[in-house]
Order: C-alpha cells, then structure tokens, then sequence
C-alpha cells in the first residue's frame, strides 16, 4: 500500500504539465546529443545547469535525468547508421549494429534498440522503485569510513573501465582530487589555495571545469580533424522487428536488463560496464556465437537494452547514499545542491516529492522516447549531416553564456578556457578527462570522510577494515587493482576499452 | 634515406632507416639510439605530474597537515601531492617501453586551434567592457567566416541570427543578466 502512495505521489508531481514539459525537453535534448558526436550528455547537463536556477527542483532534475537516458537512446542510433558510437556506452553497439545497416537491416536494428532501451529503462525503474527505498534504510548504517570505502572504490572502477593506461587514469583522478581540495576547508575553514581571489573561494566551480573538459576540448580535437563522415545512405525501412527478430531478442532483452540493472549499481561502472558484459554473456551463451560481429540481433539487442537499464540502477547510490556512480550523477548531485537538496540517505523521507516524481517521470521518459524516436530516426539521420564548421561555433556560444550565467562571473570563463586547453592536452597525452571531473567531485566528500574516520579511531587506519562493510568495499577495489596486474586481464581490458570513444 | 625526414623522437636525430613504406615509424621503432634516454610522452608527461606534486607540497606548506589523531587541512592536500609524485615517478620509469601513437598534428590545425584560443580568450577580456551583445556577434561571426567557411554576408546573418536568439532565450525569457558594455547593452 505504501508503494502505491508513493507511486501516486510521484505521479502527482511527474504528470504536472510543467514537470511533462521538461521531462519532453530532457529526452528530446537527450537524444540529440546522443546523436550528435562531439557533444555528449556531460557537456550538455552542464550547459543546461544555469537554466534550471529558476526552475522547482523537481523539474530540474526530472529534465537531467531525462537528458540522461535520453543520450542513450540516441547513441545507438549513429552506431548502428555511421558505425561511430554517439556514447561510450553504445561502443559495442556497433560491432553488429553497423553489420546490421550494411546487410540492409538497419531498421530492424534501430527499431530493437529502441525497443530493448524501453523494456531495460521501464524495468530498470521497478527495480530502482523497490530496492531504492531499501537500500536508503540500509544506508543510514553508513559512517563515515563505509563513505570512503566505497568512493575510493568508485574511482577504482572507474579507472579501470577507461580507456588508456590505468596509471594515467589514477593521475587525472588525483589531479581531481586535488582540484577539489581547492577553496575553503569544509573542517577549519581555511583557505587553501586561492590565492586571495574570490572566485576560488567556493571552490573551482563544477560547470566550467565540466564544459572546458568536455566542450572546448572536443571543439579543439575535432577542429584538427577533416575527415568527412561516412553516412549510410540507402532508405530505413521496416522499423518494426520480425516475429524471428523478437525470438531472437527476447531473452538477450531480459538478462540484459537484470545485469545492467544491477552493474548500474556500482559507483564507477554503470552503462559502458553493463553493455560490454551483456555482449560478452550473448555470445557466450549463443547457439550460434558465429553470427556475433557479423550483423547478430542478439548482439544489438542485449546491450542496448544492458545500457538503458544502468541509467535506473546508477540513481540508487546517488538518492540513497549521495555518491555519484558517474560523472553524469556528478553534475546532478551538483544541480541538486544548488536547488539546497543534500542528496543522502534521508532525501526518500525529507524530499518524497523529488524522490519519487524523479522515479515517475523515469517511466513516463521512456514512453515519449520509444513514440518520439521511431518516427523521429530520419530527422537524426539528417542533423549527422550538418557540417561541424556551423555546429561548432553554436557548441562554444552556449559553452560561453552557461558559464558566464552560474553566477554572472566572467573569470569563471577563462576557468573554462584553461580547463579546455588542459583537456586538449591530457586527451592528446593519453590521459582520460573523466576520471578528473568525477574525482573532483567527490574530492571534498572523500576527504571529510576521511578526516572524520581518523578523527573517530585516533589516527588509526585499521578502522576501515574492521567494520566489514568498509573492509568488503576495499577488498573489491584491492582485487579489482590486483587483477589488472594479471598480464591477460590487463590485454583483454586494453581489447575491450580501447575502441570507447570519449563521451 | 627515409623520405619522410622524421626525427626521431628520442634523440632529434633525423632518422635514418631505409623505410620505403609511406608509413615510416621512426618514433619509436626504427631509431634505435643506444645509450640515449628517450624523451617520451609519458616521461614527459610523468615529469610534469611529478613537478606538480612538488608545487602542490610547496604551495601548500603554510597549511598545517596536523596529525594523524586530528588530520589538518593540510593533510588531504599533501597525501594527494604524495601519490601523485609516486604515480608520476611509476609512469617515469616504465614511460620508455610503450608510446602514444598519435601523429603529430598538422601545422594548419594547430595554427586554427591558436587563433580559435586567442579569439576566445580576446572574448573574455572585452566581455565586460563591450557587452555581451557586440562581443558575441563579432565572434560568432569570426568563427563561422573563417572555420565554418561560409560567404560573408552568410556568416553575418548566421551571427546576427544566433545572438539574437542567445539574446532572447537568456536575457528575455530567463533573465540571466547578461553582461552589458559601456553602450549600455
């Protein structure tokens, strides 16, 4: 009964015609970006950051999350026609995706994806609805030392699903985690490293740091290249898949959306994990593990369907702990504070409208994606043709005006600027932004934690592993670094992560 | 003599192998240099990290690390600067094996990303003297005449169309308080 109070509340906030309004804008914007390479889902939140000041915060995040597994959806979509992932997540996505279109199927592979993203996203929304509240209970056993066991593990995971070497990634997380260390000491008050200057007083803001990494420097990367995109050409038909295709899809559908339900889970992981390990479980267990990679709807089916059902499982750490899995939920625990919304283990009590109209509208996204996006495929295929030397200049205008208004501050845009040029450089030198900004944010979080936990035990670390919650978290996060040591984990990661395209 | 006149990477050298192939590496294969430390990316890379640390430890000394019992402000700072050196030191020293295989950038895209910086940081210097309006419409019409190619008078209604809508969308509609010049919009 309760659940169903809940749902109606939710409801009663998600099906507000405002609420409606921006969870359309989210998804539609969501697919767009997915669709466009060059400008992915964390350039895009941030972007949108300062126009959701003046909204309620329900309908903010409701239009962020929707932004989300919107890009999802849309990253498919130019796997499958350009054979260039949109998303990371969408990487493999392209090995029978592509094989598919150039078979003459790509509608049928367009059309599953759309389809497999909605069962995955809906079902992964069920799971986030019973298990979200249970584990927000289970939660509040957190002290401070379980808080660092499990961000350290965050970053580990992390590390260890990006691309490049492992040791350049843990480098851009410190770099992180110091430039989180930046502005006023949350324990003494102190300044640390500003310099006198007001604008490093509250810290170096999340949204510039966010769209020089991820804006300005794709702008740069892709101004230095000419290469002209390869567009299939022939016409989309028959959007809808077979009666053999759905055989054929169903189970993949199904355990995709349990793994990626519950890899979504772990800080760190999420989508990109979810897809690779749905494609890896098809195969396996195929009759015909031939067909992979030769245009295998299997193979479209169970990741596109293993990535949208992450997005569900990814919001549970965050509403129920305050840790972003991703730097996605990073930039929403950002919109979050500034609407005065400290997500942790109390929101589902404090905040229920939040809560559950954001859980709500999760279902209600996915129907406008899966009506909006069959009809809506040739539209996306036309905007790929846009030349990058108009869309370009239109990336920096909203780069340079979003930041300029998070708060009127012109010096937050020559953040930006330094931000993109050190983006440019680390991207060039092999070092992966990403672990950066998700470092960043979740710096000052993991050093209070830390602090507190020396502060409780007088100094001694053995605290972290004795509590056994603490202890199983830094146990996995030491086994997961001891693994890549293996010389055959550390190819078969290079293998599988090397062809990941930044977000 | 290798047509291509690479250098090696290690030494400066111009390479001297007998490539023949258009796909001449003297990067990191070819040249073999004995008895030269070669300056890769990632030495180099871990050079700078490693340089960092140190500013980060040098920066932060008036901050007190406090003890382990009650860790300082200063402690967080000076454990990452830790790590980062030791991190640094690690790719330093395993750096020589393995190389980025990037090509070099071109000459002309290097010369567009300095012109595409220096017109934003220019965007950023003038921002609050000249107001949004103006600086917004010169550079967008700089950046689609000369990256985007078009015909002038293209490129400036293209501008013209932009700002105004940027201008609408954020002042209009949202109040952003956009900032204005000495002309007073």
């Amino acid at each position: 009964m309760e659940l169903l109070h809940n749902l109606y509340l939710g409801f009663s906030v998600t099906l507000l015609p405002v609420n409606l309004l921006f969870c359309f804008i989210g998804v539609l914007l969501g697919t767009l970006v997915g669709v466009l390479p060059g400008l992915g889902p964390a350039a895009t939140i941030a972007l949108l950051l300062p126009i959701t000041f003046s909204l309620r915060p329900e309908a903010a995040i409701i239009m962020i999350a929707g932004i989300y597994y919107g890009a999802q959806y849309g990253g498919s979509t130019t796997s499958i026609l350009v054979n260039i992932p949109g998303e990371a997540s969408s990487v493999v996505t392209c090995l029978d995706g592509y094989k598919m279109a150039r078979q003459g199927r790509a509608g049928p592979a367009l059309g599953i994806s759309a389809f497999g993203s909605f069962i995955g996203g809906t079902l992964s929304v069920v799971g986030l609805m019973l298990l979200g509240p249970l584990l927000a209970r289970f939660a509040l056993r957190f002290g401070p030392p379980e808080y660092f066991a499990l961000m350290f593990l965050g970053i580990v995971i992390l590390t260890f699903l990006s691309k490049g070497s492992m040791l350049k990634c843990f480098i851009s997380a410190g770099l992180g985690l110091f430039i989180g260390t930046i502005g006023i000491d949350t324990i003494y008050g102190v300044q640390r490293f500003t310099y006198g200057t007001l604008t490093l007083m509250d810290g170096v803001g999340l949204v510039p740091v966010a769209m020089g990494l991820f804006g300005v420097t794709e702008v740069f990367v892709n101004l230095e290249q000419t290469e002209v995109r390869d567009i299939f050409k022939s016409k989309i038909k028959g959007l809808l898949p077979t009666r053999k295709d759905w055989a054929e899809s169903f189970g993949p559908i199904m355990r995709g959306s349990v793994m990626g339900f519950f890899l979504g889970i772990l800080p760190g992981g999420g989508a990109i994990m979810a897809s690779f390990a749905s494609y890896a479980t098809e195969k396996r267990i195929s009759r015909h593990p031939e067909t992979f990679g030769n245009g295998a709807i299997a193979g479209v089916a169970g990741p596109e369907t293993a990535n949208n059902a992450a997005t569900g499982g990814a919001m549970i750490p965050l509403l129920s702990l305050g840790i972003p899995s991703n730097v996605i939920m990073a930039l929403l625990i950002g919109a979050m504070m500034i609407h005065g919304i400290k997500p942790n283990a109390f929101l589902v009590s404090e905040h229920p409208q939040v809560f559950w109209g954001v859980i709500t509208s999760m279902y209600v996204g996915n129907v406008i994606l899966l009506v909006l996006n069959l009809p809506l495929i040739p539209v996306w295929v036309r905007l790929l043709k846009i030349p990058y030397g108009i869309l370009f200049p239109l990336i920096l205008l909203f780069c340079l005006i979003g930041v300029y208004t998070v708060n009127n501050n012109a010096y937050e845009i020559l953040i930006m600027l330094i931000f993109g040029v050190i983006g440019y450089v680390m991207r060039k030198t092999g070092f992966e932004p990403a672990p950066l900004l998700f470092a960043m944010v979740i710096g000052p979080i993991m050093e209070t934690a830390l602090r507190q936990s020396l502060l409780a035990s007088r100094g001694n670390f053995s605290v972290f592993l004795y509590r056994p919650i603490s202890a199983v978290l830094l146990g996995a996060a030491g086994l997961i670094l001891l693994s890549s040591l293996i010389p055959r984990v550390g190819k078969q990661r290079e293998t599988i992560i090397q062809e990941t395209p930044d977000d | 003599m290798c047509k291509k006149r690479i250098k090696c990477a290690g030494c400066l050298a111009n390479c001297r192998g007998d490539h023949k192939s258009e796909t001449c590496n003297a990067y990191s294969t070819s040249c073999s240099h004995n008895g030269h430390l070669k300056i890769t990316v990632n030495r180099l890379s871990g050079l700078v990290v490693f340089l960092l640390g140190f500013a980060i430890f040098w920066q932060g000394r008036s901050l007190s690390i406090g003890t382990l019992h009650a860790p300082g402000p200063g402690f967080f700072p000076a454990l990452i600067a830790g790590v980062l050196v030791l991190l640094a030191l690690i790719l330093m020293i395993g750096g020589g094996k393995k190389e980025g295989e990037e090509d070099a950038v071109p000459f002309s895209a290097v010369l567009r990303m300095l012109l595409l910086f220096a017109s934003l940081v220019a965007y950023f210097l003038l921002l609050e003297y000249l107001g949004f309006v103006i600086v917004s419409f010169l550079l967008m019409f700089f950046l689609f005449f000369w990256v985007g190619r078009q015909r002038w008078y293209l490129a400036f209604s293209s501008a013209f169309v932009c700002i105004g809508l940027a201008y609408l969308l954020f002042e209009v509609l949202l109040k952003s308080n956009l900032p204005r010049g000495v002309f007073g919009f």
